[in-house]
């Protein structure tokens, strides 16, 4: 009777204790845009965030946005492979809603893990409300700045250019014959990422960033955009720029170029480069009308009837805390955080992007919103910089972007 | 060689069968899916016939069906050629493979097509609701789906050999013996081959954005392509196909003439030859990522070893260098196969004709022109057609080279086909991209392989 007993006893204890022993975490699959040094900052992140508690589990997948863009539509469309949450750019987020593919987020839900409006940069966060609802949480935004070359910049005594915290067209143009006047035989400033780099400029003159006038038809012909390019062709027949296909970012690493205009992402480099740098928003027209060209990365959700609430908390819980825990992702990655407990960290405040930080130039942020993003993209690319050279004429290169948007538009 | 049987031995005549293999065919084309959903109250239903589902892309499950088309198809002929085992292992296949789409179609997640045209359905009620909402989707097949796969259930059975009788079974295993061997290359045919090629055909009559249901649109991409002179797509096809084009002619001749250089000079068996020959193959071992990524390096306009090297500041990525480079990389790549086939032809040719040409005063030049030259024309034929479809294939080396740089002078048909299908979400104009230069590869090979049987000795 007693070992009979002894026995019910044993197996109920060991009954009561299963749950116990199988409780298992929430399993999350996140895809993201990062790879190479991003990849591996934003990987120690997840660790991180699954290393601090044992309810959720986050499985990181990176690959490059070219993949990333690719495969979405496909596994979304056939329901299977979906990831939990993802990471795109904010320009995708328009196209992605109005084929369906996106949930949008349940505020209520998210709150209960910290997610509110009022934690974020307003800049980022309000430009995925789409008709009365939320599709993306921002982890960051990230501009085309303006670096400069601190030492050649003592050496020719040009720090009087920077003072104020801009550098505008004209004063590239002074500082670059200043410096060559004193025998500087390097660049003055580069032809770079050329679509992130006329995209400042043109936010300059159209502070409405119009691509397009009803919202489907582009409308990339026009007036402030025809400025834009005569200005960089202007540049580059002053002999202020580097030449087509350069490798700039080499020019500046070597010491060889004053100002560089590149994306924040490019900091670790240059850090890694030993050069002694110093960032300003981008090269423009006027201080008081300066803006610079600006993404940001979005952790969205794709459409999957398969995924229950409680897997949506665990997603949100992950996003919170990527969201307090974004010091690794600036000093790392290079990039603005735009959770609003970044702003108390010290160590990012003496940052040189932290000025994208702050509350009061978030309308120097120029952020672009356009459901026909990827076909702009491409089609405002592959002009590239043949324009300043003249191997295209500025008015055939704005026409062939226009009529390739729209022929795509029909096509599709 | 098929085993024969008398039909007497053989129970049922062999165009019963027929018949339920032909009605197969003929159900498929008029079967359907339905599905039905309620969100908040609301009631949609929609149904989907199995042609427009087959086409539609829009779940795994539906790659069983070529294989089911294919086999009934492969069924029929053998039976119209009266090979019942074979036609009998068709039918099976057919039967198990549509059994498989039905079972799998029925567990899979909701599927794309139904969700898309329910969603629409409730779009336009005005019903605002998520994807989650639409999870519970009921789908269910007509009975005329459930009749094909009694079709072909039931010539199976009926093709079905005599198990008692010896001969039946020795024939059973001789007829069907070699489709064990070619079954998992044929499987892996038409699951990777024949369907993307049958989809990819559809694909270039449709306006398709990957997005949602491919539309069909007839020859509209055609016409817009070959007529409309102020449309994008025009000036691409023009200016890709005319870049391939080019390179196919720039690059070919060098492909051919370098190869044969190197095994000429390697056949004379000099010191070091193996290592030579090694050393000459070993590009081709790489990827054409690390051989474009390395010869960029070499070209760079600022760094690179060609300036050093030339004293130049030319820049090789812009007309009228760039092709040089494009030109210049892809040699140095393909060299290493061709190089080892001329090898081989030099082998085979007698020694006793290059010792005839010498008694008659042939110097190393006469000898090669009248020995060697002809003895190898047949590899040289290959290589040549060989080497023309590849580089008609031509698409990493300008893409990383030079891209769409320079007003796309270096851009080619492939480079154009990948963009619009992938990155723009054009598939159906890209698709038809895709064929016309498909159809102009095979019209070339077609000319070439003419040429060769023209030249063969009978």
């Amino acid at each position: 009777m007693k070992k009979s007993l002894a026995l019910i006893l044993s197996v109920l204890m060991v009954l009561a204790l299963m749950p116990m022993a199988h409780a298992e975490p929430i399993e999350i699959d996140y895809w993201s845009v990062f790879t190479g040094a991003d990849g591996a900052t934003m990987q120690g992140m997840v660790d991180a965030f699954n290393a601090s508690q044992n309810e959720v589990h986050v499985n990181h997948t990176p690959m490059t946005a070219d993949d990333l863009y690719q495969k979405i539509p496909l596994t979304v469309q056939t329901g299977t492979g979906i990831p939990d949450v993802c990471i795109v750019h904010i320009e995708r987020i328009p196209n992605f809603v109005a084929n369906d593919m996106l949930y949008s987020y349940d505020l209520d839900l998210i709150a209960q893990a910290g997610i509110k409006a009022e934690n974020y940069n307003p800049a980022p966060w309000s430009m995925t409300d789409i008709d009365g609802e939320h599709y993306g949480i921002p982890l960051d935004v990230h501009s085309y700045v303006t670096y400069y070359n601190k030492d050649l910049f003592d050496q020719y005594d040009l720090n009087s250019y920077v003072e104020d915290g801009y550098l505008t067209f004209d004063e590239v143009k002074e500082l670059g014959d200043k410096a060559k006047a004193a025998g500087f035989e390097g660049y003055v400033t580069d032809l770079g990422w050329m679509r992130s780099q006329l995209l400042c400029y043109y936010a300059q003159l159209d502070p409405n960033k119009t691509l397009s006038e009803d919202g489907v038809n582009p409308s990339i012909n026009n007036e402030n955009m025809k400025k834009v390019f005569e200005t960089m062709k202007e540049l580059w027949e002053g002999g202020y720029t580097t030449v087509k296909n350069t490798d700039y970012s080499s020019e500046f690493y070597a010491g060889n170029m004053l100002v560089w205009s590149e994306g924040i992402w490019m900091k670790a480099a240059a850090v890694d480069a030993g050069i002694n740098f110093g960032m300003l928003p981008a090269i423009c027209y006027s201080p008081e009308t300066c803006k610079s060209w600006t993404s940001s990365h979005n952790f969205v959700q794709f459409a999957d009837e398969n995924r229950t609430e409680e897997e949506d908390l665990a997603v949100a819980k992950f996003i919170n805390f990527m969201g307090e825990n974004a010091l690794t992702w600036a000093a790392d990655a290079g990039q603005c955080p735009v959770h609003i407990a970044i702003n108390d960290v010290a160590d990012f405040t003496s940052m040189p992007q932290a000025f994208l930080a702050d509350p009061a130039r978030s309308n120097e942020l120029a952020i672009y919103s356009y459901r026909y993003w990827g076909l702009f993209d491409t089609a405002f690319s592959r002009v590239g910089w043949d324009f300043v050279d003249g191997t295209i004429s500025i008015d055939d290169a704005l026409a062939q972007i226009d009529q390739e948007i729209a022929d795509a538009i029909a096509a599709q | 060689m098929t085993a024969k049987i008398p039909e007497r031995r053989q129970g049922v005549p062999t165009v019963v069968p027929l018949l339920f293999a032909i009605g197969f065919l003929v159900l498929f084309v008029f079967a359907s899916v339905s599905g039905v959903t309620t969100v908040k109250e609301t009631t949609v239903e929609t149904s989907i016939r199995l042609p427009a589902l087959f086409f539609s892309l829009s779940s795994a499950s539906i790659l069983f069906i070529p294989i089911a088309l294919v086999s009934i198809c492969c069924a029929i002929f053998a039976m119209l050629k009266g090979q019942r085992n074979v036609a009998m292992m068709f039918s099976f296949v057919t039967f198990a493979s549509f059994l498989a789409f039905i079972l799998l179609f029925q567990n899979e997640s909701v599927n794309a097509t139904l969700y898309g045209r329910l969603s629409s359905q409730l779009k336009d009620l005005g019903v605002k609701f998520k994807k989650r909402d639409v999870g519970a989707v009921i789908s269910s097949f007509d009975p005329m789906t459930y009749l094909m796969l009694a079709c072909a259930g039931i010539a199976f059975v009926l093709l079905m050999p005599q198990w008692k009788s010896e001969t039946a079974r020795r024939g059973l295993k001789k007829d069907l013996l070699p489709y064990a061997y070619i079954g998992p290359h044929l499987l892996f045919f038409i699951v990777f081959f024949i369907t993307p090629a049958v989809y990819g055909i559809y694909a270039a009559f449709t306006k398709w954005d990957l997005f949602n249901e491919p539309v069909f649109v007839g020859f509209d991409n055609f016409k817009t392509m070959l007529f409309d002179s102020g449309n994008t797509y025009y000036r691409q096809l023009r200016n890709g196909l005319w870049n391939t084009i080019k390179f196919v002619i720039y690059s070919v001749p060098f492909c051919i003439a370098v190869p044969l250089t190197l095994a000429v000079a390697l056949n004379t068996k000099c010191r070091g030859n193996k290592f030579f020959q090694a050393l000459y193959y070993f590009p081709s071992l790489l990827s054409i990522t690390t051989v474009t990524l390395s010869w960029r390096y070499m070209f760079s306009p600022d760094y690179g070893l060609a300036n050093k090297f030339f004293g130049s500041t030319a820049n090789w990525f812009t007309p009228p260098y760039s092709w040089i480079v494009i030109v210049a990389v892809t040699v140095w790549w393909c060299t290493g196969g061709t190089m080892v086939i001329y090898q081989s032809a030099l082998a085979s040719i007698p020694r006793d004709q290059y010792e005839a040409a010498s008694v008659d005063g042939a110097g190393p030049w006469a000898e090669f022109v009248h020995v060697t030259i002809p003895g190898m024309r047949y590899p040289m034929m290959y290589t040549f057609v060989m080497s023309v479809v590849a580089q008609f294939n031509i698409y990493g080396q300008p893409l990383m080279l030079t891209g769409f740089n320079n007003q796309e002078a270096n851009a080619v048909l492939l480079m154009y086909i990948q963009e619009n299908a992938v990155k723009k979400q054009v598939a159906g104009m890209s698709a038809a991209m895709a064929l016309i230069l498909g159809l102009f590869i095979m019209v070339v090979s077609f000319m070439q392989l003419r040429l060769m049987k023209a030249n063969s000795p009978d």
